[in-house]
């Protein structure tokens, strides 16, 4: 399998697992080069301040950006420690009384064995002194949120027909969109979304997020940990549905979430119907025009639980054919595997020498493809997106979710 | 010359027994330097006197590198001898192992092996715990290792260590044990045992003795103090033993053979002993001249050497990056090209071909790693590469790689002997140890210059570009602009230096018969500096950069230079032609304007040449000192009326502009202004050649014309 170097990981993920919480503040205790990027991505990925201004930014530790304070450092540095900036840019950070703060060592800074202790107040400090050495962003993510959990320690009591959506995170693209989509399917459905965890919560859903019925694993690279820490802390259960993309993955993730909840998943499947006789009308046009998708190709780089629904769903209703699949996590791939040679399906784990109609993965990769005339066209279902300003609604799960990724399938073929 | 090291357990006397064999070694009439390896920093006071109060580490510290010489941290002793104390952090704080690191690349940048020495005397401190610690054993350090232990058995276990810890860099150079004894009737029975079984002899004895307690009251060695002592007859004894330099294999003991030789303690479980010889060339890193802006005046690192070498070895196809990193490193640089590939393309329609697909790995340092060293990693990875069939790589190194002292460098030189075909460059950035992003980039040119380029006589019509700027959005409509214009003189371009080529394309850089620099920074100006120190290159006076007088001087010196001049002067007929049509334009739209100018980049002329073309009055032009732009380049050569700020407040400075009260600001970013002063902006990277500046303007005559407040504006609260 060729290796996506372009995937972050563990300490990406730590960071996005503070920045994810609203009005908290994340500091780097390392040097720029491992602010810089993590900075830039979650502005990026979750519009707080917004500003890009360098100029507002300009003080000692923000380095003309806005998230992720580091305390800069630098060669010598490593043989003295920066003990002195540490307070320095925690009492900064901590007299702008944000809702809580993550500390986070760099690799380099935990080598050296640079302690984290800070004269702390009332405002709740996450600390992680030694950052995972070259694990997943999943991993990363949640040691990020369990420490948090540890700390903010959610309440116990329970709530009927109240769930946690687990598994995403600010990383995931369009998180906000999706998130909007999952929750009105469930609300239809008469059931409440306490909160997502990582992804945008408040320390009041922090503590509210105990009193959940149920957990929801959507993306379980980035969840596993966290629902076995809520079972074994607040008696939550958790479930691993299909993860929600498709219309037979959708509606089979409704029916099990209502199915465990005691609530009927009819209203929300109303919905996804009406839906699929309008794709079905579309599709049927195309039918005339001789421009159906049936077995034209992609390729496919993303997480094993969103490649595999979509796989799926473009291979299964489509009848479009997968010719490369690159999924990092071995049980993903193995399942993936197992699949398409059930289907009788032969593929490379290179997408990027592998010549295809279409690309799904992120916008990055894609981009190397287009310009590389390896693939036609592609559609994004993983950050970093291609686009730099997203104005509507474009949810990567969910019913609307699904409609995005046919709409844009089947609008580049026809092109 | 030999060099020695002096290892043993913390406190067991490795000090007073190196300062008195360099006191005994200096009455020899021998030229002794000796260089304290310890936080302490008092391993020379017995013979300096005191004198010498900076260590290398304190130095490295308050001193700027272009500043530092060998005289402020080397100090005259005892008749004649030479004393460096490296020093180290405050207790308990930072890494002591990664201060000697640091101390020894500084000695080594400032050329210490120029000083004419017989023997140079590393005393290190305590147990070989860390890379750190580690780093005198390797080659092109100390050749003979002298070990000192009394007879308690935590000494003799850290004299193991010493062993085991030379057994994995070059086994036979033990010059034998120092027996130092704390008075304990049984030790030299546990320390000859200990000699024994390693087969390493005890090649002095020194038993407890006032007169060292006296010695070092009056601030000398017993050699100084007593010379006539016993005690001083053994320490020319030694020194006699020293100079005739007979060496011996590093052998050692498991645990639990270790335990039953020394303690008597009998045990089933014995241990193998092994003295793997990990590496052998000799490698010495050469100093360093060609420095970021950053790195010279020891500033606030901006991103760190890694990304910014991978950002040039990555762009170069036919290249493999071998990233000796945590993943997480991998990805910070990587997406530097990724990104850098969505947004040409993007916006452009194009890309640096060679990050469209990096041909990158990575060792994917993990915990376990770090605690036990990334050195059989590293040579997995590389040998894995190399069986691959590749044969250029680079190997450029992290922050972790460098604090835990991996010995990347004889990794590099093991297998480039074992695979003659191939080129293996290492790159040992340690992440931003050595530096910032800008001092990666000049490093990895440097090095993938010097690893690839030939000195050649044969010249063609070409010329180099010289400073290309990959990761810059522009990067290639500036080179395809340059082009544009060479090629209507019927010039090639030779080679982009560096990035955006083939290492074929920089075998033959030397074959150019020119070289044109693009943009007045620092960067481009380091890369003629070295081009020219060392392949006696020919660079044009004037620079490829925005404006229309800048553009018109590089184009008539390359027709000069190439015998084209008529053609030179009619490319810059057209140009001046169109430039003077246009301006037409602008000044019937902006003449009379008042504007301000506060830019984060000292190149501005080409803004400033516009404004005044185009008749418009600028009331005040500052530039606000930043590092990481174009900070050498003087601006006020041309415009002396141009403000440089060195520190400046935000509220002061908009204070400033409302007050002056122009039409127009231009700008860096956004500033809060007042709403009806006009703001448009200078981009960092701004295009090569005479046009942008008008095309900026022309969006200045349009933007004008739009209503002073959008509506979005009112939809925030």
């Amino acid at each position: 399998m060729a290796i996506n170097y372009d995937e972050p990981e563990g300490l990406m993920g730590i960071l996005l697992a503070f920045e994810g919480v609203k009005d908290a503040e994340t500091i780097l205790n390392g040097p720029t080069g491992c602010k810089f990027h993590p900075s830039s991505v979650s502005e990026a990925v979750y519009r707080r301040k917004g500003s890009f201004n360098p100029m507002i930014f300009s003080g000692e530790f923000h380095f003309c950006q806005p998230r992720i304070p580091c305390t800069y450092l630098g060669g010598y540095d490593y043989i003295t420690g920066s003990k002195d900036r540490l307070n320095r840019l925690f009492d900064e950070v901590n007299n702008s009384r944000p809702s809580l703060i993550g500390i986070v060592n760099s690799p380099g800074a935990s080598l050296i064995g640079e302690s984290l202790n800070v004269t702390e107040t009332s405002v709740p400090v996450v600390k992680i002194e030694t950052p995972v050495y070259s694990k997943s962003l999943g991993d990363g993510f949640q040691e990020g949120i369990i420490s948090i959990l540890e700390k903010i320690k959610p309440g116990t009591g329970k709530r009927k027909y109240c769930i946690n959506l687990l598994g995403i995170s600010i990383w995931h693209l369009n998180w906000e969109d999706s998130l909007n989509d999952l929750t009105a399917l469930l609300n239809l459905c008469g059931i409440e979304v306490i909160t997502a965890v990582g992804a945008g919560w408040s320390i009041d859903d922090i503590k509210t997020s105990g009193e959940a019925e149920l957990n929801i694993v959507i993306h379980d690279e980035f969840s596993g940990k966290v629902g076995s820490w809520y079972e074994k802390n607040c008696g939550i259960p958790y479930i691993t549905p299909e993860v929600p993309i498709g219309f037979d993955a959708l509606e089979n993730w409704l029916k099990e979430v209502c199915h465990a909840l005691g609530r009927d998943a009819a209203p929300a499947i109303d919905v996804i119907k009406s839906k699929r006789k309008k794709v079905f009308r579309e599709l049927s046009a195309m039918e005339e025009r001789k421009v159906l998708p049936k077995g034209r190709t992609f390729s496919i780089a993303a997480d094993g639980s969103l490649a595999f629904p979509v796989l799926k769903f473009l291979y299964e209703y489509l009848g479009m054919v997968p010719v490369a699949v690159n999924v990092e996590d071995s049980e993903w791939d193995s399942k993936i595997n197992d699949y398409l040679s059930d289907n009788g399906i032969n593929i490379s784990k290179n997408v990027f020498n592998t010549a295809a109609d279409i690309f799904i993965g992120d916008g990055n990769t894609l981009s190397a493809l287009l310009f590389r005339e390896v693939v036609r066209s592609g559609i994004t279902v993983e950050s970093p997106g291609i686009r730099q300003i997203e104005i509507r609604e474009e949810p990567v799960l969910g019913l609307n979710g699904t409609l995005r990724l046919l709409d844009g399938v089947l609008n580049s073929l026809i092109r | 010359m030999k060099r020695i090291a002096v290892y043993g357990k913390g406190g067991i006397g490795k000090s007073t027994i190196s300062s008195n064999l360099t006191a005994a070694l200096s009455d020899m009439g021998v030229k002794v330097l000796q260089i304290g390896c310890d936080p302490k920093h008092d391993s020379t006071r017995l013979l300096s006197n005191g004198a010498g109060d900076t260590t290398v580490l304190e130095y490295l510290r308050d001193t700027y590198p272009d500043e530092r010489t060998l005289e402020d941290v080397v100090y005259t002793g005892y008749k004649g001898c030479l004393c460096v104390e490296a020093g180290g952090p405050e207790p308990g704080i930072g890494c002591a192992g990664r201060g000697i690191i640091s101390a020894f690349e500084l000695l080594q940048d400032l050329n210490i092996n120029s000083i004419p020495i017989d023997i140079t005397i590393y005393d290190v401190l305590g147990d070989v715990v860390c890379g750190g610690f580690a780093v005198p054993l390797r080659d092109g350090y100390a050749d003979t290792v002298y070990i000192v232990t009394s007879g308690e058995f935590m000494s003799i276990y850290a004299a193991n260590n010493i062993l085991k810890g030379t057994a994995n860099y070059n086994p036979d150079r033990i010059g034998g044990i120092i027996f130092n004894s704390r008075g304990d009737e049984e030790e030299y029975e546990r320390v000859k045992r200990f000699s024994e079984a390693v087969s390493i002899p005890i090649v002095a004895v020194f038993k407890r003795s006032k007169e060292f307690l006296d010695a070092e009251r009056c601030g000398k060695t017993v050699v100084e103090a007593y010379p006539d002592s016993s005690l001083v007859k053994s320490f020319r004894d030694l020194a006699e033993i020293v100079l005739e330099g007979r060496k011996y294999a590093a052998k050692y003991l498991g645990e639990a053979e270790l335990e039953e030789v020394v303690l008597g303690i009998a045990t089933s479980k014995r241990t193998s002993q092994s003295s793997a010889l990990i590496r052998e060339p000799n490698v010495v890193s050469e100093p360093r001249y060609y420095t970021s802006r950053n790195v010279q005046r020891n500033e606030v690192l901006h991103g760190c050497a890694f990304a910014g070498a991978v950002s040039i070895t990555t762009s170069m196809t036919s290249l493999t990056t071998l990233m000796h990193s945590p993943r997480n490193c991998a990805q910070f640089a990587y997406q530097l090209a990724s990104n850098a590939v969505k947004r040409s393309y993007i916006c452009e329609g194009t890309a640096i071909h060679g990050f469209s697909q990096p041909n990158v790995t990575c060792t994917n340092m993990a915990e376990s790693t770090m605690i036990f060293g990334g050195n059989d990693e590293l040579k997995a990875s590389l040998k894995s590469i190399l069986d691959g069939g590749q044969k250029n790589i680079a190997v450029v190194t992290s922050c972790p790689s460098g604090i835990i002292g991996d010995d990347v460098e004889s990794i590099v030189n093991d297998l480039s002997l074992q695979y003659p075909d191939a080129t293996i460059i290492p790159l040992i950035e340690d992440g931003n140890v050595n530096g910032d992003f800008m001092q990666g980039v000049i490093d990895a040119s440097i090095a993938l210059t010097k690893a690839f380029v030939k000195t050649s006589f044969d010249k063609t019509d070409s010329v180099n570009l010289i400073g290309v700027k990959t990761i810059s959005t522009n990067c290639i409509k500036n080179s395809d602009y340059v082009e544009s214009i060479l090629s209507k003189l019927g010039i090639k371009i030779n080679c982009k230096y560096l990035g955006d080529a083939d290492i074929e394309d920089l075998k033959k850089l030397t074959e150019a018969k020119f070289n044109l620099l693009l943009n007045p920074d620092r960067f481009s100006m380091m890369l003629k500096q070295f081009l020219e120190d060392n392949y006696d290159m020919t660079f044009s006076n004037h620079i490829a950069r925005p404006g229309l007088k800048a553009t018109t001087e590089w184009i008539r010196e390359i027709g000069e230079c190439f015998g084209r001049t008529e053609a030179a002067e009619n490319i810059i007929q057209e140009i001046c032609t169109e430039y003077k049509l246009h301006l037409e334009f602008l000044k019937n739209n902006l003449q009379n304007k008042t504007v301000y100018v506060a830019s984060m980049n000292r190149d501005i002329d080409w803004i400033l040449e516009m404004l005044e073309g185009a008749g418009m009055e600028i009331i005040k032009a500052v530039v606000i000192d930043r590092p990481d732009y174009t900070m050498d380049y003087d601006i006020k050569a041309a415009y002396p009326f141009v403000d440089i700020i060195e520190k400046y407040e935000i509220n002061e400075l908009i204070n400033d502009i409302n007050t002056k009260n122009p039409d127009i600001l231009i700008s860096a970013y956004p500033m809060d202004v007042n709403p009806h002063i006009v703001q448009r902006y200078i981009p960092l990277v701004p295009d090569i050649g005479p046009f942008g500046a008008l095309e900026l303007a022309d969006s200045w005559v349009s933007f004008m014309k739009a209503p002073a407040e959008e509506g979005w504006r009112k939809d925030g609260n």
